[in-house]
């Protein structure tokens, strides 16, 4: 096949692009299916293929099935509290307030602030001994002694879902602003005339017209949250007693701790394989209603 | 009647900077704690109760921090990678999304696909082949295994962005401009690039976030402490010693500065160019 001139200047100069992915993304992940499916023993050439043997070895796990139900409750809380909240706080940025840029760029600065920085402001903030925080709720009159937030495994995963929350929530933020400035003035006004008040404009306006986007921000957020390994991990190292250890966090516990990077590899493909299910049921049931918004 | 909305439109207004009131407050008391811990003597850190204003403002955590450990390598290497990735994603990005944009090639279809499978590949399921492979190359504990590994992150949302950008530029003036003499790439990157120019920007603030940010492929293919990057050596400070707070929250400062300089920069950018591409993280 002889190629035409534009066809070989669209190839060049996307050439960067296919060669970066092609060989740092779509090749590891492929590489990582087939190293789930071998034994893979450190330190060693080659690798002998065992089938379905880890899948197996991974699904008889008690830990695999705990980080399971942690990793849902982590995603469940964490993507629920942005969603709302980011929804909430999108609304108001939207509106004519005084100050309004000041005000938009401190709510939406946990974007940009670093994974690290956030974990460190929160260890610090809810630490037991002189943490502000025990010491504002006691002040407040709600606490008497001191909580131990991040060492008590019943309340770790409070912890980490709040913080999850506070650092991703601008994230949802973001796309709902995109989206309410896409919404026409008209529909707003006609609702006026119809005598709609706030509530009302926003059940009957605002939400039909975000439908499509609410359901992409929280797909999205779910997939990423539920993959999410940082957060947690420079949170908590997935303790106390594993009480906020995730999939992601079995893997690279699995992988870079106790060097099995067969099973490590496996547990990474099922985290991906089982947000997978949940987006294509998800997709499943709502395509519908994304058809009617288009 | 007219008194009663009067009444509840100062409620509904008070209300709303109450709210707004609460959501700095969430937001900026966490900053406000970091900055005022980083600056109190060491000692008054741990009085009970805490001063939520400092006592006496210090740098003893700040020179502490710069005499004692390897902070200045550790931003710097930050800084290596993050330009050089924001380097690779903004080329890779405006060529590859002009080529979608205004050219026609066999396979284009199966690339935009592709390129729409790579957004969806989260970090945790791509470290363990690309450590392996890394060590193949001989790339662990260089810098070229984290700049080359981290465009692949924002890469695939940037071409989409670039693509959408060059869509919207009229193909008439390139067409002029190729009429006149010039050729297919002076038309690309002279006429074409400069109106991208918000697209590029976008494109570059996401690489940089990230691999500012990125601490997962950094804490596995670097394992020389001279080559960690800040996430890295930040983590490894906060668990090696006893937790010295002060310290930690020092080099937290520290490290936002560039983070907030750039999203000073920006913000008028972010909201309307990051849409749906500001949802991964």
């Amino acid at each position: 096949m002889k190629l035409s001139s534009e066809a070989k200047f669209g190839l060049l100069l996307l050439s960067p692009s296919i060669l970066t992915l092609g060989i740092f993304s779509i090749y590891p992940a492929i590489w990582v299916l087939w190293l789930s499916l071998n034994e893979r023993v450190l330190f060693q050439p080659g690798m002998d293929f065992v089938g379905l043997q880890n899948y197996q070895k991974l699904l008889s796990s008690p830990t695999f099935y705990s980080s399971l139900i942690n990793t849902s409750i982590w995603t469940i809380g964490t993507v629920t509290l942005q969603v709302l909240f980011g929804l909430g706080t999108a609304l108001l940025l939207n509106k004519e307030l005084r100050l309004r840029s000041l005000i938009r760029a401190v709510a939406l600065f946990p974007y940009v602030l670093p994974i690290i920085v956030t974990t460190f402001i929160w260890s610090w903030m809810f630490s037991d001994v002189v943490g502000i925080i025990n010491y504002l709720l006691e002040v407040l009159g709600l606490t008497e002694g001191p909580i131990v937030w991040l060492g008590d495994p019943g309340m770790a995963m409070f912890v980490a879902i709040f913080v999850g929350f506070w650092k991703f929530f601008p994230f949802a933020t973001i796309a709902f602003l995109a989206a309410l400035v896409t919404i026409p003035v008209q529909l707003y006004e006609a609702a006026k005339i119809d005598g709609a008040g706030t509530v009302k404009q926003f059940i009957h306006v605002t939400l039909p017209q975000l439908q499509s986007i609410i359901l992409l921000i929280v797909i999205f957020r779910t997939i990423w949250m539920y993959t999410n390994f940082d957060l947690v991990w420079l949170l908590t190292r997935g303790g106390p007693a594993m009480a906020t250890h995730t999939l992601p966090i079995y893997a690279y516990r699995l992988s870079f701790i106790i060097q099995d990077y067969s099973l490590g590899g496996t547990a990474s493909v099922l985290t991906f394989l089982t947000i997978g299910l949940f987006v294509l049921v998800y997709f499943m049931k709502f395509r519908p209603a994304r058809g009617d918004t288009n | 009647m007219r008194g009663i909305s009067t009444v509840r439109g100062i409620l509904t207004g008070m209300g709303i900077y109450g709210i707004t009131g609460l959501l700095i407050l969430l937001v900026a008391f966490p900053l406000y704690w970091m900055v005022t811990s980083s600056l109190k003597e060491p000692t008054d850190l741990f009085d009970w109760p805490p001063h939520i204003l400092p006592v006496a403002i210090t740098f003893d955590s700040y020179l502490k921090l710069v005499a004692t450990t390897p902070f200045m390598r550790y931003f710097a290497n930050s800084l290596v990678v993050s330009v050089a990735t924001v380097a690779m994603v903004v080329t890779a990005s405006t060529f590859g999304g002009y080529a979608l944009s205004r050219t026609r090639f066999p396979g284009k279809e199966i690339f935009s696909h592709l390129i729409l499978v790579t957004y969806m590949f989260p970090p945790i399921l791509l470290v363990i082949p690309l450590f392996s492979l890394l060590i193949g190359l001989g790339l662990v504990d260089n810098y070229l295994g984290l700049i080359l590994t981290y465009p692949t992150i924002t890469l695939p949302f940037s071409l989409w962005l670039m693509r959408a950008f060059f869509n919207t530029v009229p193909v008439e003036i390139e067409d002029a401009a190729v009429v006149d003499g010039a050729t297919r790439f002076q038309a690309f990157y002279k006429v074409a690039l400069p109106q991208a120019r918000a697209g590029i920007i976008t494109a570059g603030i996401l690489a940089f976030v990230w691999s500012w940010n990125e601490f997962l492929y950094a804490a596995v293919f670097m394992s020389s402490g001279d080559l960690y990057t800040m996430p890295v050596g930040l983590a490894n400070m906060s668990g090696r010693f006893a937790i010295d707070w002060g310290v930690l929250m020092a080099a937290a400062t520290i490290f936002t500065i560039p983070a907030l300089l750039l999203f000073i920069f920006v913000l008028k950018y972010m909201v309307r160019g990051f849409g749906a591409g500001a949802l991964k993280g």
